[in-house]
């Protein structure tokens, strides 16, 4: 039935599904999951960190590679052997504990830079306040990622919180048998859930650059 | 039994008792055999019941509800079925059998685990604590078992008839199973069951409460060969004087020339109608388990040996190792319930009874046990772990150390012998993986003794061969410096198994020590690893310790560190002929990768940091979210509020 194995094959599955079937439907001309796909391997080589640029971009840029790193890492050691119906354990279990830090580290920058950026505008929430005939008053910016990246963003943003907690509280004394499993059980769908929404935010910021793209160049 | 007597007892026992004293030993002669034929026609047992629920016609096989313990005044009988009476010339020791045979099923007891080694083979379980034949000449150490464990050798394999099992071993059987020859089994020329009588079933051995009752008597009988003598020794109806078997001739009868073994009762202890009041109890004491059930470390002394938490509060063996009316004790292992296929013994294990839960996680319920917080263990531990791993037995250090245990060295007796250094060899704690899967403390035996390789199979040879072979070779017990190893060298092994070779009727004789196998090839000792070298583990469970004194519930450094005992623990290498530096890791009888335990002890050192570092982390990404959660009901409140500010203007235009 419906064990973690099993919830996260059709989450994750039916996230893919959509975001192709997404890409298929709802692109522009000539610019399909192909190009979607190249063009966010393109983005790659701009994460990396120069040293002709500031400090803080430099930062920005170290901590994004090492958030796409370290969460690719944790994403195949955390749900590699729930796929497989085993339990986290072995070296799997060390090379996931050595990356969640630094997970926890970058994404702690990357939201830190990037809530500005992510915050709402009233223009993110259109077709609600049309709705609900309020006037939305300022358009949408260029730059701004639309309504679903943003929204993934403080998804993530709020879920890494339990995320986080639920392994750091389980190495204090404080949670007994059934706290521990409660945590385990926390951990692992926040967990899932983190990850159907970065896959979600990355699709979306992709989509959003390939259509910026399209605006200005044409 | 005062309370069940009516019942249970026959009612011409009394009379004929007081008749024989009055009137003399002719009549009361007769009376008694009439008596015995009276009681031959009465049927004595009835169908095995399957639980001590099911309803006997002997009064003491089923509970009548009393929680009142019974009391156990009765008429004792010898093994004829005739009533003892002290102080009469013709005194033999009483037996229980037939005097506890009266009112309760003898047969049904005897299939019971203490009794049935050698005789019921469907009864094994897990392995357990062998039976550890030693010799200090020979360099042989070996565990035995009638239950075919792996890893063990049936006692005949070395040339250990039952007869001389007893004789060895008996000073901690509760009799039965082998010690009653059975009447299809072959016998041993040496053996002497004619006049050592069988070693029955004691039900004193362990169900006597009797504060002089002397279990130590048990083996001095035995070792003299006064076997059906030794139940009525340990008691303290009475002693045993005159001869011993072991001087008699194997024919000896009584009326041949030469004393027998014979009885002086205490003739205090029979009361009117020639009974005796026995404190016997259904609730064995802890005492009487614990004659062939302690285990001491070797460098332990009286003053710092510890108790097992469960004894400390109050309880007793019997409150966890239960049995019914079959004795089928429960050992309490968590597959046990599988094993003997009674769901029942599933509320008896650790996790059964603290976590009331059994093997499969299915609810139990049983004594109100404390149950336990395991705060900051995560749930992984349980199933990788033993309860036993963490709770039980002594605190793991860099090496396991020498233990002895009751059945091994003969605790308890006059011949147990006091020297840290007598065989066998016992190690402990050794933390190896179980037959569960589960990592728990074992026991450790390196086995060493001479046999032979056949189809790569190695089977021991009996000791009175090697012995015969090694005439001259090997050292004389008396020229041992101390009862352990001999000081054997390559060249003697050499030349033993070359004598050995040469004794006919052994193809490729073999001496098993220290983890190898050394065989003499092309007139050189050569040494290979081999199955049948391999240590013999059994899983402890006491004594345990508290819970404040479990490993991790300080620190997870306990375990989780380089040094840590429980994996980075070595265990010697024993035996002649091994090397005295060679020592095995505890990771190995893990089955872990020690590559791995050393990684992800180290993972312990940084986990300060990850928690410092995860919190803070996690602080700021809370507080971000709180601001920006703040600024967003601040703006839809201000945007309501502008949506009011038009409505406001028009009023005010209107007026």
């Amino acid at each position: 039935m419906f064990d973690f194995a099993n919830l996260s094959l059709i989450c994750l599955g039916a996230i893919l599904v959509g975001i192709g079937g997404h890409s298929v439907l709802a692109s522009p001309r000539g610019k399909g999951p192909f190009s979607m796909a190249v063009r966010a391997v393109r983005e790659i080589p701009a994460l990396i960190p120069g040293w002709d640029q500031s400090i803080v971009i430099w930062l920005i840029r170290l901590a994004s590679l090492a958030a796409i790193g370290s969460f690719g890492a944790l994403f195949l050691t955390g749900f590699g052997p729930a796929f497989l119906g085993l339990r986290l354990a072995g070296y799997l279990l060390i090379a996931h504990v050595t990356c969640a830090p630094v997970f926890v580290v970058s994404v702690a920058f990357l939201i830190l830079v990037r809530t500005k950026a992510n915050a709402f505008v009233r223009a993110n929430a259109e077709p609600l306040l049309d709705l609900l005939k309020v006037p939305v008053q300022e358009p949408l910016q260029p730059g701004d990622t639309g309504l679903v990246a943003k929204g993934c963003f403080w998804a993530i943003a709020v879920l890494s919180l339990p995320l986080v907690l639920s392994s750091v509280l389980s190495m204090f004394p404080l949670f007994g048998t059934a706290g521990q499993q409660l945590l385990f059980e926390v951990h692992r769908c926040c967990a899932l859930a983190v990850s159907l929404f970065v896959l979600v935010h990355a699709y979306a910021t992709v989509r959003h650059r390939v259509t910026r793209d399209i605006v200005v160049h044409g | 039994m005062s309370r069940r007597s009516r019942g249970g007892l026959p009612q011409g026992a009394f009379n004929a008792g007081a008749g024989l004293k009055r009137r003399g030993l002719a009549l009361g002669l007769i009376l008694c055999l009439a008596h015995w034929v009276m009681a031959e026609d009465k049927p004595q047992t009835t169908p095995t019941p399957s639980d001590t629920n099911a309803v006997s016609a002997l009064v003491g096989d089923s509970w009548d509800g009393s929680r009142s313990p019974a009391v156990h005044r009765i008429t004792l009988y010898d093994d004829q079925g005739f009533s003892i009476f002290p102080g009469v010339d013709f005194d033999r020791p009483f037996s229980t059998a037939t005097t506890c045979g009266r009112c309760h099923q003898v047969d049904t007891v005897a299939k019971g685990w203490h009794f049935s080694a050698g005789r019921d083979p469907n009864q094994l379980g897990r392995p357990g604590e062998p039976w550890i034949y030693w010799d200090c000449p020979t360099g042989t150490q070996i565990p035995l078992s009638y239950r075919r464990w792996p890893g063990t050798f049936e006692p005949n394999q070395i040339g250990l008839s039952d007869w001389w099992f007893v004789r060895v071993f008996g000073r901690q059987l509760p009799g039965g199973g082998i010690g009653v020859p059975a009447e299809t089994a072959s016998v041993d020329p040496t053996d002497r069951w004619s006049v050592s009588g069988p070693l029955e079933i004691n039900c004193l051995s362990c169900h006597d409460a009797e504060p002089g009752h002397d279990q130590s008597q048990y083996g001095q009988q035995i070792s003299q060969h006064n076997y059906r003598w030794a139940a009525t020794a340990t008691s303290a109806l009475g002693s045993i004087q005159g001869g011993t078997v072991k001087d008699l001739p194997d024919t000896w009868q009584k009326g041949d020339a030469g004393e027998g073994p014979s009885v002086a009762y205490d003739a205090g202890r029979f009361a009117a109608g020639n009974k005796v009041s026995l404190q016997i109890r259904r609730d064995v004491p802890n005492e009487r388990c614990l004659f062939c059930h302690s285990t001491r470390m070797a460098c332990e002394t009286s003053d710092d040996r510890s108790i097992d938490v469960h004894l400390a509060a109050g309880m007793r063996c019997v409150d966890c190792h239960r049995n019914g009316l079959e004795h089928r004790i429960s050992r309490d292992y968590e597959a046990e319930c599988q094993d003997s296929n009674d769901p029942r013994r599933a509320t008896l294990s650790c996790r059964g009874c603290h976590l009331g839960e059994d093997a499969r996680g299915l609810g139990t319920t049983r004594h109100a046990a404390p149950y336990p917080k395991h705060k900051g263990i995560p749930v992984i531990h349980f199933e990788k772990l033993a309860c036993t791993a963490c709770h039980s037995g002594p605190q793991p250090g860099d090496r396991a150390l020498m233990a002895r245990t009751s059945r091994a060295h003969a605790l308890g007796t006059h011949k147990a012998n006091l020297s840290g250094q007598t065989l066998p060899h016992i190690q402990m704690p050794v933390f190896a993986r179980g037959s569960d899967g589960k990592i728990a403390p074992h026991k450790l035996l390196w086995p060493a003794y001479w046999g032979q390789i056949l189809d790569g199979k190695v089977t021991p040879i009996a000791l009175d061969r090697v012995k015969k072979a090694g005439r001259g070779l090997l050292a004389h017990e008396l020229q041992l410096p101390s009862p352990s190893w001999p000081a054997f060298t390559p060249s003697l092994v050499q030349e033993v198994l070359s004598a050995l070779a040469s004794s006919g009727g052994i193809g490729s004789p073999v001496y098993v020590s220290g983890g190898k196998v050394y065989q003499v090839v092309d007139a050189n000792l050569v040494s290979v690893d081999h199955e049948a070298a391999r240590p013999y583990l059994w899983p402890m469970a006491h004594d345990v310790r508290p819970a404040r004194q479990a490993l991790g519930a300080h620190v997870c450094q306990d375990c989780h560190s380089v040094d840590a005992g429980i994996v980075a623990g070595r265990v010697a290498v024993d035996g002649p002929l091994a090397d005295p530096n060679a020592s095995v890791a505890m990771v190995e009888f893990e089955g872990l990768d020690p590559l791995f335990t050393t990684l992800f002890a180290r993972t312990f050192v940084f986990r300060p940091f990850l928690k410092v570092v995860a919190l803070a982390a996690t602080a700021l990404v809370a507080g971000l979210v709180l601001v920006f959660a703040l600024r967003a009901l601040y703006a839809v409140s201000k945007a309501a509020a502008e949506l009011q500010s038009p409505e406001k203007k028009e009023q005010e235009t209107l007026r």
